[in-house]
C-alpha cells in the first residue's frame, strides 16, 4: 500500500479530447547518473477514427535515455501504447525532460487503400498529422560526492597470466568492471610509461560491464600502475573504492646467444669461390652438349637418307618398280623421269633401266 | 581439238595466275559431266576462275552464296501467284544455268544442300507439279572454307559422293603472287575470248570417251577401289561405285588434257587423290596419329602393284 502511494506521487495523468496520457517515474529526485525508469501510456479515447502515435523524448545534454520496452495492441480505433525508458540525469539541479509527440488521424478507407496497389504503384496513406504539445517532467537531481568516477554498484576484477617473463616477451592483463549503474568506456590504465611498453585495444562493452585486455612488455623488471576508482552507490548513498594493486613483474634478461645465428646466413662472400666456377663450367658443358647433339643426329639422318635413296634406286630391278618408287617419293621432283618411264613402259621407248637410274642419280 | 584446250588455259591465265590444278579439275569436270568440290581459303580466285571459264567456253554462269537462312526455293525457284492473271507462275532459280558456283556450300542447312545435290544428280528440277531439265552442259563448282568450322553444316558422306572430285587449292607461289600484284598495279583488264562452242564441247567429250584404256589399267582402277574397302586400321569406310566410275572417266580426261591417246597408271594415280579424298572415311585412330586422307590414299597406291 505504501509502495502504491509512493509510486502514485510520480504518476501524471493528462486528458485530451480523444487521447489519455499517463507518465510514471520511479523516482523524481535521483542522484546525478542514477538510473530512473519512465513508463508512458498512450490510450485512444475517440474510437470513431483510426489513430497512430509517434512518441519519443527529446534529445538533450542534460540527460541520456534508452528505450527498453514498447508494447502496443494491434486494434484499429482502440490504440494503446506503452513505452518504457531508462533515463540518466547528467547534471545536478533542475532537469526538464521534454517530449515529441505526433497524433496521426486517418480512416478505414484510407488504410485499406494504402495497402492496395503493387510494387511499382504504391498508394500513400491519406492522413492528418497533429503535433501534440506535452508538458515536460521536472526532475530535481542531487549531486554526487566530489571525485566520484562511477555511480552505481560495481565490482572490479583483474587477472594477469604470469609474474615472471623474458625480456620483450609480453604479459597479458585482463580487467573487468561489472555491475549496475551508469557506464561509459574509458582507459583504466594510462598509456605512456617509460619503464614498459603497453599494447592496448578498444575496451569491450558488454551488458553491464567493460572489459580491457592489455599486453605489457619490457626489457627489465617493472610494476603495473595502481588503479583506484572512487565510486558512489546511490541506493546505499555511500562512496567506495575499486582498486587494483600495483603488480611487480620480474623480467629475465635476454641471452644474446639464444637469438643470434651461430653461422652467417647468408654466408659471407669469399673473394674467389672455386666451387661455383666448377658448377658454371659443368653447366656450360651440358648446354653445349645439348645444343650439338640434336644437330649432329639430324645431320647424320640427312646423310643417311641421301645414301638410302641412292641405294634403294640401285637395288630396284624393274622399270615398273622404279616408276612406283618415284611416284611414292616425290611426284613433282621426278616429273620428267616419270614421264620418260611412262614412255618406256607403255610406249616401248628404248632406254635401259640403267640409263634411267643414272639420270636420277646424276641429278 | 586438243589445241583448243591450251587456248582455253591461256585465256583463263589472262585473269588467273597459277591454280593449274583447279583449272584442270574444272575442265575435267566439264568434259566428263562431273561436279567439282573446291576447298581453299577465301581469296584464291575461285569465282574468277569459273567466271573466266564460262567466258572462254561461252557458257552461262551464276553464283550463289550459301548462308544459314537460304531456302531451297532460293536456288531451285518457286511458284508465285500472279494476281493480275489469277494464276501461279514459275520463277526459276539460279540453278538454271550452265556453270554454277555454290560458294561456301557448308554454310547452309542440309535441306538446301540436298535440294542442290539432288538437282546435280538428276539434272532436272521439279517446281510445283512441273519438271524442268537443266541446260547442257551443267556443272556445279561448290566451295568450302577449311578454316572456319563453327556454325557450318558438314556435307554428309552420301552427298559428298555426288562430287566427282575434291580439289584442294593453296596460296600461290612467291613468283605467282608477284605477278598478281604487278597485274593489279598495272590495272590490266584483259578481255577473255570465247574459244569453244557447245558443239566443240560435245566433240571433246566424245574424243575423251575414245581415249584408250587398257584392260590392265581398268583392273588397276578396280584394285585401288577395292583396296580401300579392305580391313585397314586407318580407314573407317572405303569408296563406293561412283568412285570407280569417276576415277575411270577422270583418268581418261586427264590423259586427254596431257595430250595422250591412252591412259597410263600414272594418270590413274594422279586422279586417285582428287577422286578418293572426299569419299574415303579416315578412321579416328588415323586422325589421332595426324594422318590425312591424302596420306592414307598414298599408302593404298603404294600397296597396289602398277600394271
Amino acid at each position: 500500500m505504501v509502495v502504491f502511494i509512493i509510486l502514485s506521487i510520480f504518476t501524471i495523468f493528462l486528458n485530451g479530447e480523444d487521447i489519455e496520457y499517463s507518465f510514471h517515474l520511479n523516482k523524481k529526485s535521483p542522484y546525478r547518473y542514477e538510473p530512473i525508469t519512465l513508463d508512458v501510456n498512450l490510450t485512444q479515447l475517440d474510437h470513431s477514427r483510426v489513430m497512430f502515435f509517434k512518441f519519443t523524448p527529446k534529445k538533450s545534454s542534460d540527460y541520456e535515455y534508452h528505450q527498453i520496452d514498447l508494447k502496443e495492441n494491434d486494434e484499429y480505433h482502440n490504440l494503446k501504447q506503452r513505452y518504457r525508458y531508462i533515463i540518466y540525469p547528467l547534471k545536478s539541479g533542475k532537469v526538464n525532460i521534454n517530449f515529441d509527440m505526433i497524433k496521426t488521424v486517418t480512416t478505414d478507407e484510407s488504410v485499406a487503400y494504402a495497402i492496395s496497389g503493387d510494387r511499382d504503384n504504391i498508394k500513400a496513406l491519406v492522413k492528418t498529422d497533429i503535433k501534440i504539445d506535452l508538458k515536460p517532467i521536472l526532475l530535481s537531481v542531487k549531486p554526487i560526492p566530489t571525485n566520484s568516477f562511477l555511480v552505481g554498484d560495481f565490482r572490479l576484477k583483474y587477472n594477469i597470466d604470469k609474474n615472471t617473463t623474458k625480456a620483450y616477451e609480453p604479459i597479458y592483463l585482463h580487467i573487468e568492471l561489472s555491475g549496475e549503474g551508469y557506464l561509459k568506456p574509458f582507459n583504466i590504465i594510462a598509456k605512456n610509461r617509460k619503464e614498459y611498453l603497453l599494447f592496448t585495444q578498444k575496451p569491450k562493452i558488454k551488458k553491464g560491464s567493460i572489459i580491457w585486455d592489455y599486453a605489457i612488455s619490457s626489457k627489465k623488471n617493472f610494476t603495473t600502475p595502481k588503479v583506484n576508482l572512487k565510486a558512489f552507490n546511490p541506493k546505499s548513498e555511500k562512496s567506495y573504492y575499486l582498486t587494483i594493486p600495483p603488480i611487480h613483474i620480474k623480467v629475465k634478461p635476454l641471452d644474446k646467444k639464444t637469438i643470434l645465428d651461430k653461422e652467417d646466413n647468408p654466408k659471407s662472400a669469399k673473394e674467389i669461390d672455386l666451387s661455383k666456377i666448377g658448377w658454371l663450367l659443368s653447366y656450360i658443358a651440358i648446354f653445349i652438349a645439348g645444343f650439338l647433339t640434336p644437330r649432329d643426329i639430324l645431320k647424320r639422318r640427312f646423310i643417311k637418307r641421301e645414301k638410302t635413296i641412292r641405294d634403294e634406286i640401285r637395288d630396284i630391278k624393274s622399270k615398273k618398280e622404279l616408276l612406283k618408287y618415284l611416284l611414292s617419293k616425290d611426284r613433282d621432283r621426278y616429273k620428267d623421269i616419270i614421264s620418260t618411264l611412262e614412255g618406256v613402259i607403255y610406249r616401248d621407248k628404248s632406254i635401259t633401266l640403267k640409263e634411267i637410274k643414272e639420270m636420277i642419280i646424276d641429278r | 581439238m586438243i589445241d583448243k584446250i591450251d587456248l582455253i588455259r591461256e585465256e583463263i591465265a589472262k585473269v588467273v595466275v597459277g591454280q593449274k590444278n583447279m583449272v584442270d579439275g574444272l575442265l575435267i569436270g566439264l568434259f566428263t559431266n562431273g561436279h567439282i568440290l573446291v576447298e581453299g581459303v577465301p581469296g584464291l580466285a575461285k569465282t574468277t576462275t569459273i567466271k573466266a571459264l564460262s567466258l572462254a567456253l561461252k557458257l552461262e554462269f551464276k553464283r550463289v552464296q550459301f548462308t544459314p537462312d537460304l531456302l531451297p526455293s532460293d536456288i531451285i525457284g518457286a511458284e508465285i501467284y500472279d494476281p493480275k492473271s489469277s494464276s501461279f507462275k514459275i520463277k526459276k532459280g539460279p540453278i538454271f544455268t550452265q556453270l554454277l558456283l555454290a560458294d561456301e556450300i557448308n554454310r547452309s542447312p542440309s535441306k538446301v544442300q540436298s535440294a542442290l545435290l539432288e538437282a546435280m544428280q538428276e539434272r532436272q528440277v521439279t517446281i510445283g507439279d512441273r519438271s524442268f531439265k537443266l541446260p547442257f552442259p551443267f556443272m556445279v563448282m561448290a566451295t568450302q572454307n577449311p578454316l572456319e568450322q563453327e556454325g557450318i553444316y558438314r556435307l554428309p558422306e552420301a552427298q559428298l559422293d555426288r562430287f566427282m572430285m575434291k580439289i584442294l587449292i593453296s596460296h600461290n607461289s612467291r613468283e605467282e603472287e608477284l605477278e598478281i600484284v604487278r597485274r593489279i598495279a598495272n590495272r590490266e583488264n584483259k578481255k577473255i575470248e570465247a574459244i569453244l562452242s557447245s558443239t566443240d564441247l560435245e566433240i571433246i567429250s566424245k574424243e575423251i570417251e575414245s581415249v584408250h584404256i587398257d584392260r590392265e589399267v581398268e583392273e588397276y582402277i578396280i584394285d585401288l577401289v577395292t583396296k580401300t574397302r579392305e580391313k585397314n586400321p586407318n580407314i573407317r569406310y572405303g569408296v563406293g561405285v561412283r568412285a570407280s566410275i569417276d576415277l575411270y572417266r577422270a583418268s581418261k580426261a586427264y590423259a586427254y588434257l596431257n595430250r595422250k591417246d591412252f591412259v597410263t597408271p600414272v594418270d590413274v594415280i594422279d586422279m586417285t587423290y582428287p577422286v578418293f579424298r572426299h569419299r574415303l572415311g579416315v578412321s579416328y585412330e588415323a586422325k589421332a596419329k595426324g594422318l590425312t586422307s591424302d596420306m592414307v590414299i598414298k599408302d593404298i597406291i603404294e600397296s597396289v602393284d602398277i600394271p
